[in-house]
């Protein structure tokens, strides 16, 4: 029996989760999101201090919802990177004084591989694999052709997804994380506004998205001064159809050319109602399987952090209790830590 | 039963183990922003060595700042953590009070950067100044007006020599009621920035031609390799639509200025200036702020200021990353003499 604490600070959520040989026992998130609404976005200082002033709160109820005690912990995982420096430092040395106290191993985590495999929560993975990451900070395409062999096949340019979201929200007068409400007014819309993919090469995986949030902000802007009402939920749709559509028709085509049998959905902007199901209509009638990640899944917590860390203390990749954070950790070298 | 003693607040790293109120034993050195990969390793380490158990811990003694910002919620963070695991008592202690000689009233100092000081005075058990920053003349004058308080700190920077007292030494000692903190909630003392309360009257407004010659004065003090001629800030202040100037002023004196653009949604600050002597006292946070303000206030919402910046002028870029803005894209060769520019972006809230 395995008994691994995985913590996640990356962010602007402090995470603690447990799990027993796969089955997760404990899975605390305090969010911060109502303190950095008002700001519109992530403060780092703000949101370290606020890691620093939970992370034992978050640690006594994980192991209160776990019935257990740290004794009974057979490692200790935590995320290593990508993230706010100020803020992944707090989750550090917390993993790092649990694993020298008890003297257990340390496993250090790449919190993008944390979004990929919370998907194990729902289903099992079938290589060659898609996995779609997309949310506020990331935009990839990843090859996976077996456990932990992750190939980056395309990213964005410029701004991620999730971002180009907030932004847009932000110029139609939504509120901020700009991804739900967004959605919600698309559903309501129609696409009658000509808002123009970026101009790519045609055999490209990579995205861009600060192209369609200027062309977004302009439109908006010109119709404002000609005295025209914006209709914010075709405004919405006309936007989520570019933005989504690069996503869908990129991921159909690596699917495609690498012959996979699985793609998964990760990251916060896959809890889009709209993306979800365009890559359900789109698979429709092909052999490649889609997972969808439950939406508890889609925003940052330490369940999965711990899914992977499970993996990692199979190949037993531990670090020393001299690890440092990295904010810039590539996905393709998640074993490279020292 | 031992204590756990750590601090992190500035740029040393030190750890310790107590008997009794007296230092059993010690690892201290200058870390340079290190602590976080460091610390735990050394405790580790001072464990091992004095073969103790952490069973046998009894307390965890800390400082808690003010300081660096990371470096004390490093240590803090350690200290929370292992308190949690072992349920044993969390002291926590200024990281000026830590600096106090053993008897003597001592004037306890640590560098808060853009010339001013963290400064707590402290004679045994009694607080003779709480905690707080001052400018670093008038710490000067304070230290001037009681030559007879020991000075405690690293005081390279203000070209004094502080005596250096052992921080473990006092933390060793730290163990008492008035110390104890309730360790889930425990964090940090920041000290919020408090320049705005300093005595200088700032006041920031609208440029007009009069200001002119002092404009071109600090123009030519910050910008001497490039500056603006005045028919430049003639077209800026009369003609340019979309262009805008504001002065920052003390006793009717230009110190400084911001010459910004306004399109649409968008704004462009072209020039932010301040003048050499009135450098590091709030004047272009006032500017910043008014600035700000000054966006929000337009008829058709702003949404975002931009700008760019020397990829050498690093002391520029902790001003803007310090008022929210943050790098989007380098751009090469962007100036004249080949240097390239950080693109720099920070949303402005409307609420």
């Amino acid at each position: 029996m395995t008994r691994i604490l995985a913590i996640e600070s990356s962010c602007d959520e402090t995470a603690v989760a447990i799990t027993e040989d796969g089955k997760l026992l404990a899975n605390v998130v305090a969010t911060q999101i109502s303190v950095h609404e008002k700001y519109g976005g992530v403060m780092p200082e703000i949101a370290s201090r606020l890691h620093a002033e939970n992370i034992t709160v978050c640690l006594t109820e994980a192991l209160r919802q776990a019935k257990c005690k740290l004794e009974d912990i057979d490692a200790f995982a935590v995320t290593r990177g990508p993230g706010l420096i100020g803020c992944l430092h707090v989750g550090l040395q917390a993993a790092k004084t649990l694993a020298m106290l008890y003297k257990k191993p340390l496993i250090p985590v790449h919190h993008l591989a944390g979004h990929i495999y919370a998907n194990q929560y729902v289903g099992e993975f079938k290589y060659p694999m898609l996995c779609v990451v997309v949310s506020g900070g990331n935009t990839e395409l990843v090859i996976m052709k077996g456990e932990l062999d992750f190939e980056i096949i395309g990213e964005t340019l410029d701004d991620a997804v999730g971002e180009c979201y907030d932004k847009v929200a932000r110029v139609l007068g939504l509120p901020y994380p700009g991804g739900l409400p967004i959605d919600q007014h698309a559903k309501l819309g129609q696409p009658v506004y000509p808002i123009h993919r970026p101009k790519m090469p045609h055999d490209t995986y990579n995205f861009s998205y600060s192209g369609i949030k200027t062309q977004v902000i302009n439109m908006v802007n010109t119709m404002k001064m000609k005295g025209e009402v914006v209709n914010i939920d075709d405004m919405a749709c006309s936007f989520q159809r570019v933005a989504v559509g690069m996503i869908t028709d990129r991921a159909m085509r690596a699917a495609k050319n690498y012959g996979v049998k699985q793609i998964v959905l990760a990251g916060g902007v896959s809890a889009n109602s709209y993306l979800r199901d365009q890559m359900q209509k789109k698979v429709k009638g092909t052999s490649i399987e889609l997972i969808i990640p439950p939406l508890w899944c889609t925003t940052d917590n330490a369940a999965m952090i711990a899914k992977v860390a499970e993996k990692l203390y199979v190949r037993k990749v531990f670090a020393p209790l001299t690890l440092g954070v990295d904010p810039n950790w590539r996905l393709d070298e998640w074993d490279k830590f020292e | 039963m031992f204590g756990l003693l750590l601090d992190s607040s500035n740029s040393a790293l030190a750890v310790g183990i107590s008997q009794d109120g007296k230092l059993l034993d010690e690892i201290q050195y200058s870390a340079n922003q290190r602590q976080s990969e460091l610390m735990v390793d050394e405790i580790a380490k001072i464990l091992e060595k004095n073969n103790i158990s952490k069973e046998d811990i009894g307390f965890v003694a800390v400082t808690k700042g003010p300081g660096s910002y990371t470096g004390v919620r490093i240590a803090l963070t350690i200290a929370k953590t292992v308190v949690f695991a072992l349920n044993v008592p969390l002291y926590l202690v200024s990281s000026l009070e830590v600096m106090k000689d053993e008897d003597r009233p001592t004037i306890c100092i640590s560098n808060a950067r853009s010339k001013r000081s963290y400064v707590g005075v402290y004679q045994g058990e009694t607080t003779i100044r709480e905690d707080g920053i001052m400018d670093n003349p008038a710490l000067l004058e304070y230290i001037a007006e009681h030559p007879d308080y020991v000075l405690s700190g690293d005081l390279g920077y203000l070209g004094l020599e502080g005596k250096s007292i052992d921080v473990l030494t006092n933390l060793s000692k730290a163990n008492v009621e008035r110390n104890l903190a309730e360790p889930l909630g425990a964090k940090p003392v920041y000290l919020k920035d408090s320049s705005g309360s300093s005595t200088m009257k700032i006041i920031v407004r609208e440029m007009i031609s009069a200001d002119m010659s002092q404009v071109m004065d600090i123009e030519k003090e910050c910008f001497p390799n490039d500056s603006y001629t005045e028919e430049q800030f003639h077209y800026e202040l009369h003609e340019n639509p979309f262009g805008h100037i504001l002065v920052a002023t003390v006793d009717s004196l230009v110190v400084g200025f911001v010459d910004f653009m306004v399109t649409f949604d968008s704004s462009t600050i072209n020039q932010i200036a301040v003048k050499e002597s009135f450098r590091k006292k709030g004047v272009g946070t006032r500017l910043m702020g008014k600035l700000v303000e000054f966006l929000k206030s337009q008829p058709d919402e702003v949404s975002f200021l931009t700008l760019e910046v020397r990829k050498s002028n690093t002391n520029a870029q902790r001003f803007y990353k310090k008022h929210a803005f943050e790098t989007i894209q380098e751009k090469k060769a962007y100036y004249n003499d080949g240097e390239d520019a950080i693109y720099l972006v920070r949303s402005i809230v409307n609420d």
